[in-house]
């Protein structure tokens, strides 16, 4: 069951990454909307794999984001694709030992945009999203550390807003990623990494994960600030993630400050460059 | 987001799908302690049924001797002592001020080792060390080794050179008394050198729920043959009740070499793998979580019978002779007169 499900996955997937390719084939080059943030913040860890102590301290983050619009001739579909890592030190509540842990996820998207509001543009879709990470606990012996690793479908949804304070364009939005169906791993409930790598017991570290044993938000609430020549980015990062597998209980919870820049390429090469006409701008839409 | 924000973010996420359970939050007090400590070995602990113990009754036992705790100190004697009613050194509390142990699988039981001995008598002033083995050749050409811990890394550069100094020797003495355990990648990688052939040697099996009794399904497990040289000729490995853990294991998966015969006294067993976890105030606990089995689905957490029982007598201590090393030098010799290798060929 579960293999199928990987099986299923990996074609939703093959065929998402080969849609752009050709949607754009003929396009006149589009501007792509770019972003790049660094964040610090708060972070909670509970793995009863680990402990059955919930771990608190910091946290620091990298988000990265590409967005623009594909499909002719109304441009109402947009793809998304952003890389995230993020790494955290905490520690027990009686700061006798440490967790080290970490992931880097890489999201694709692909939204419908619809405009209800002049100044508000709602994008509506799915997203799919390779996971991979763990957790280090630096005074654990034979069970020092459990593996976080999952493949997810999302429903996803962004709301762009523009707003303009005395004549001062301010872009805020807002971005959720909410899984929905996937595979998951996970070592049974008293299952050494030992057990599984070094005498290979693979047999049922796979879990199909939906809302049932895994329930998951990625949030983003961002505004963009023109100064000079440049967009500055502040915004609000949530992370929040748990599963219940295997009579194990896992959690993790990120809230963090992000800053950075935010800015529209123009993204062509080869022979598109002499299709140049007139590139417009995905993010500050105009019809 | 403040602590009581991400925590409704929490239980909304645990509404979102059927399970709305929340984990049992144990309080950092005596009481609080106390009961973390003992869920946690009632839900993780492994050998409940083959040591026949009543782990509800012991908390009732403990329950009512907790009244009487005035400091953190007697606190951790008393949590010490609950513990050491699973009667598996494997078991540990660990404060930053003490450990809590198990010792009896040992100080109940004659040493049958007297390193003094071994140092002055067969490995002398000339022997070699590689990967934390002591190796050298003893009379009537036979290979010593003694090895003491198997934490320390043992490569295979390690093994060939050990391995090119006895190519000529009659038997080898792989001598690991008192050796109290360490990495099992270490025993997989010695015991290769002494298979000839893909060998059943055990089983392993590891908790799936929180019952006494949920298991997996046994999984064997096999000695796979090095792709380097395998030491064929006659081996006596030698034990006592100081062999522990991985030491436990690698005489288990030694005896059931052709070539291997075991000597001493019987092992102090240490059958289950340890895991970790800890209680509120900080302290770690260390556990038996998942239970191997010899090849013919016995436990091996209460020790291993050696092929060949001998103890260290007093009158050849006094005349500064192991008893159990003369005893495997006799064997080897008997074994490698005929040229045959086979386990209890002429005895000692």
């Amino acid at each position: 069951m579960t293999y199928k499900i990987i099986k299923c996955l990996f074609f939703v997937c093959v065929f998402c990454c080969g849609y752009p390719v050709k949607a754009q084939k003929n396009d006149a080059p589009a501007l792509v909307h770019n972003a790049l943030m660094v964040g610090v913040g708060k972070s909670y860890e509970y793995d009863t794999y680990l402990s059955p102590l919930e771990y608190s301290g910091f946290g620091v983050n990298l988000h990265t984001e590409w967005m623009h619009a594909i499909g002719k001739p109304s441009k109402k579909l947009s793809v998304y694709h952003s890389f995230e890592a993020r790494f955290s030190k905490t520690t027990n509540p009686s700061k006798t030992a440490n967790y080290l842990s970490g992931g880097i996820r890489y999201t694709l998207g692909y939204h419908y945009r619809f405009t209800p509001l002049p100044r508000l543009t709602l994008f509506a879709g799915g997203s799919f999203s390779p996971y991979i990470g763990g957790i280090y606990n630096d005074r654990n012996v034979n069970n020092p550390a459990n593996a976080n690793v999952s493949l997810n479908l999302n429903l996803s949804g962004i709301a762009l807003y523009q707003l303009n304070v005395r004549n001062y364009p301010i872009s805020l939005k807002a971005q959720v990623d909410i899984p929905f169906l996937g595979t998951l791993f996970s070592p049974h409930y008293g299952q050494s990494y030992y057990e599984i790598f070094g005498l290979k017991d693979y047999k049922g570290i796979v879990h199909f994960a939906s809302f049932h044993n895994q329930r998951a938000c990625k949030a983003l609430i961002t505004a963009d600030l023109p100064l000079g020549n440049m967009t500055l980015r502040i915004g609000y990062y949530g992370d929040f993630y748990r599963r219940d597998v295997s009579n194990l209980t896992a959690y993790s919870v990120y809230n963090g400050f992000m800053i950075g820049f935010a800015r529209d390429v123009l993204s062509f090469g080869g022979k598109r460059i002499k299709q140049l006409s007139k590139p417009n701008s995905f993010y500050l839409w105009e019809e | 987001m403040g602590r009581i924000g991400y925590r409704w973010l929490l239980l909304f996420l645990a509404l979102m799908g059927n399970s709305c359970r929340e984990d049992e939050v144990f309080m950092n007090n005596a009481q609080g302690n106390f009961e973390a400590l003992w869920t946690i070995l009632d839900e993780r602990y492994c050998f409940f049924d083959l040591k026949d113990i009543d782990w509800q009754e012991v908390k009732e036992h403990y329950q009512y001797r907790l009244i009487g705790i005035t400091s953190t100190e007697t606190f951790f004697n008393l949590m010490g002592e609950m513990l050491a009613e699973l009667k598996d050194g494997h078991v540990n509390l660990i404060s930053a001020f003490d450990v809590s142990r198990y010792e009896a699988w040992f100080d109940d039981y004659p040493e049958n080792f007297d390193g003094k001995i071994v140092d002055e008598k067969y490995l002398g002033k000339r022997y070699q060390i590689a990967a934390g083995m002591k190796y050298t050749i003893i009379q009537d050409s036979i290979g010593y080794i003694y090895y003491g811990n198997f934490s320390n890394g043992v490569g295979e550069g390690n093994l060939q050179a050990i391995f090119y100094k006895f190519r000529h020797c009659k038997g080898l003495i792989l001598d690991v008394r008192n050796n109290g355990g360490g990495n099992l990648s270490n025993v997989e990688k010695i015991v290769s050198r002494f298979t000839q052939e893909k060998t059943l040697v055990g089983y392993t099996s590891y908790k799936t729920g929180k019952g006494h009794n949920d298991f997996s399904k046994p999984r064997p497990t096999y000695a796979e043959p090095s792709e380097y040289e395998i030491f064929t000729r006659p081996v006596v490995v030698l034990t006592n009740r100081s062999c522990y853990s991985a030491t436990n294991d690698f005489v288990n998966r030694m005896r059931y070499m052709p070539q291997v015969v075991t000597m001493g006294d019987k092992t102090g067993g240490g059958g289950g793998f340890p895991f970790t976890s800890e209680i509120p105030i900080g302290w770690s606990v260390r556990f038996s979580a998942a239970p191997t089995y010899d090849r013919d689905m016995q436990h091996i957490e209460e020790g291993i019978e050696p092929d060949v029982k001998v103890e260290l007598l007093p009158e050849d201590v006094a005349k500064g002779e192991d008893t159990i090393i003369e005893a495997a030098i006799r064997n080897i010799l008997k074994r490698s007169e005929g040229n045959n290798v086979g386990k209890r060929v002429g005895g000692i």
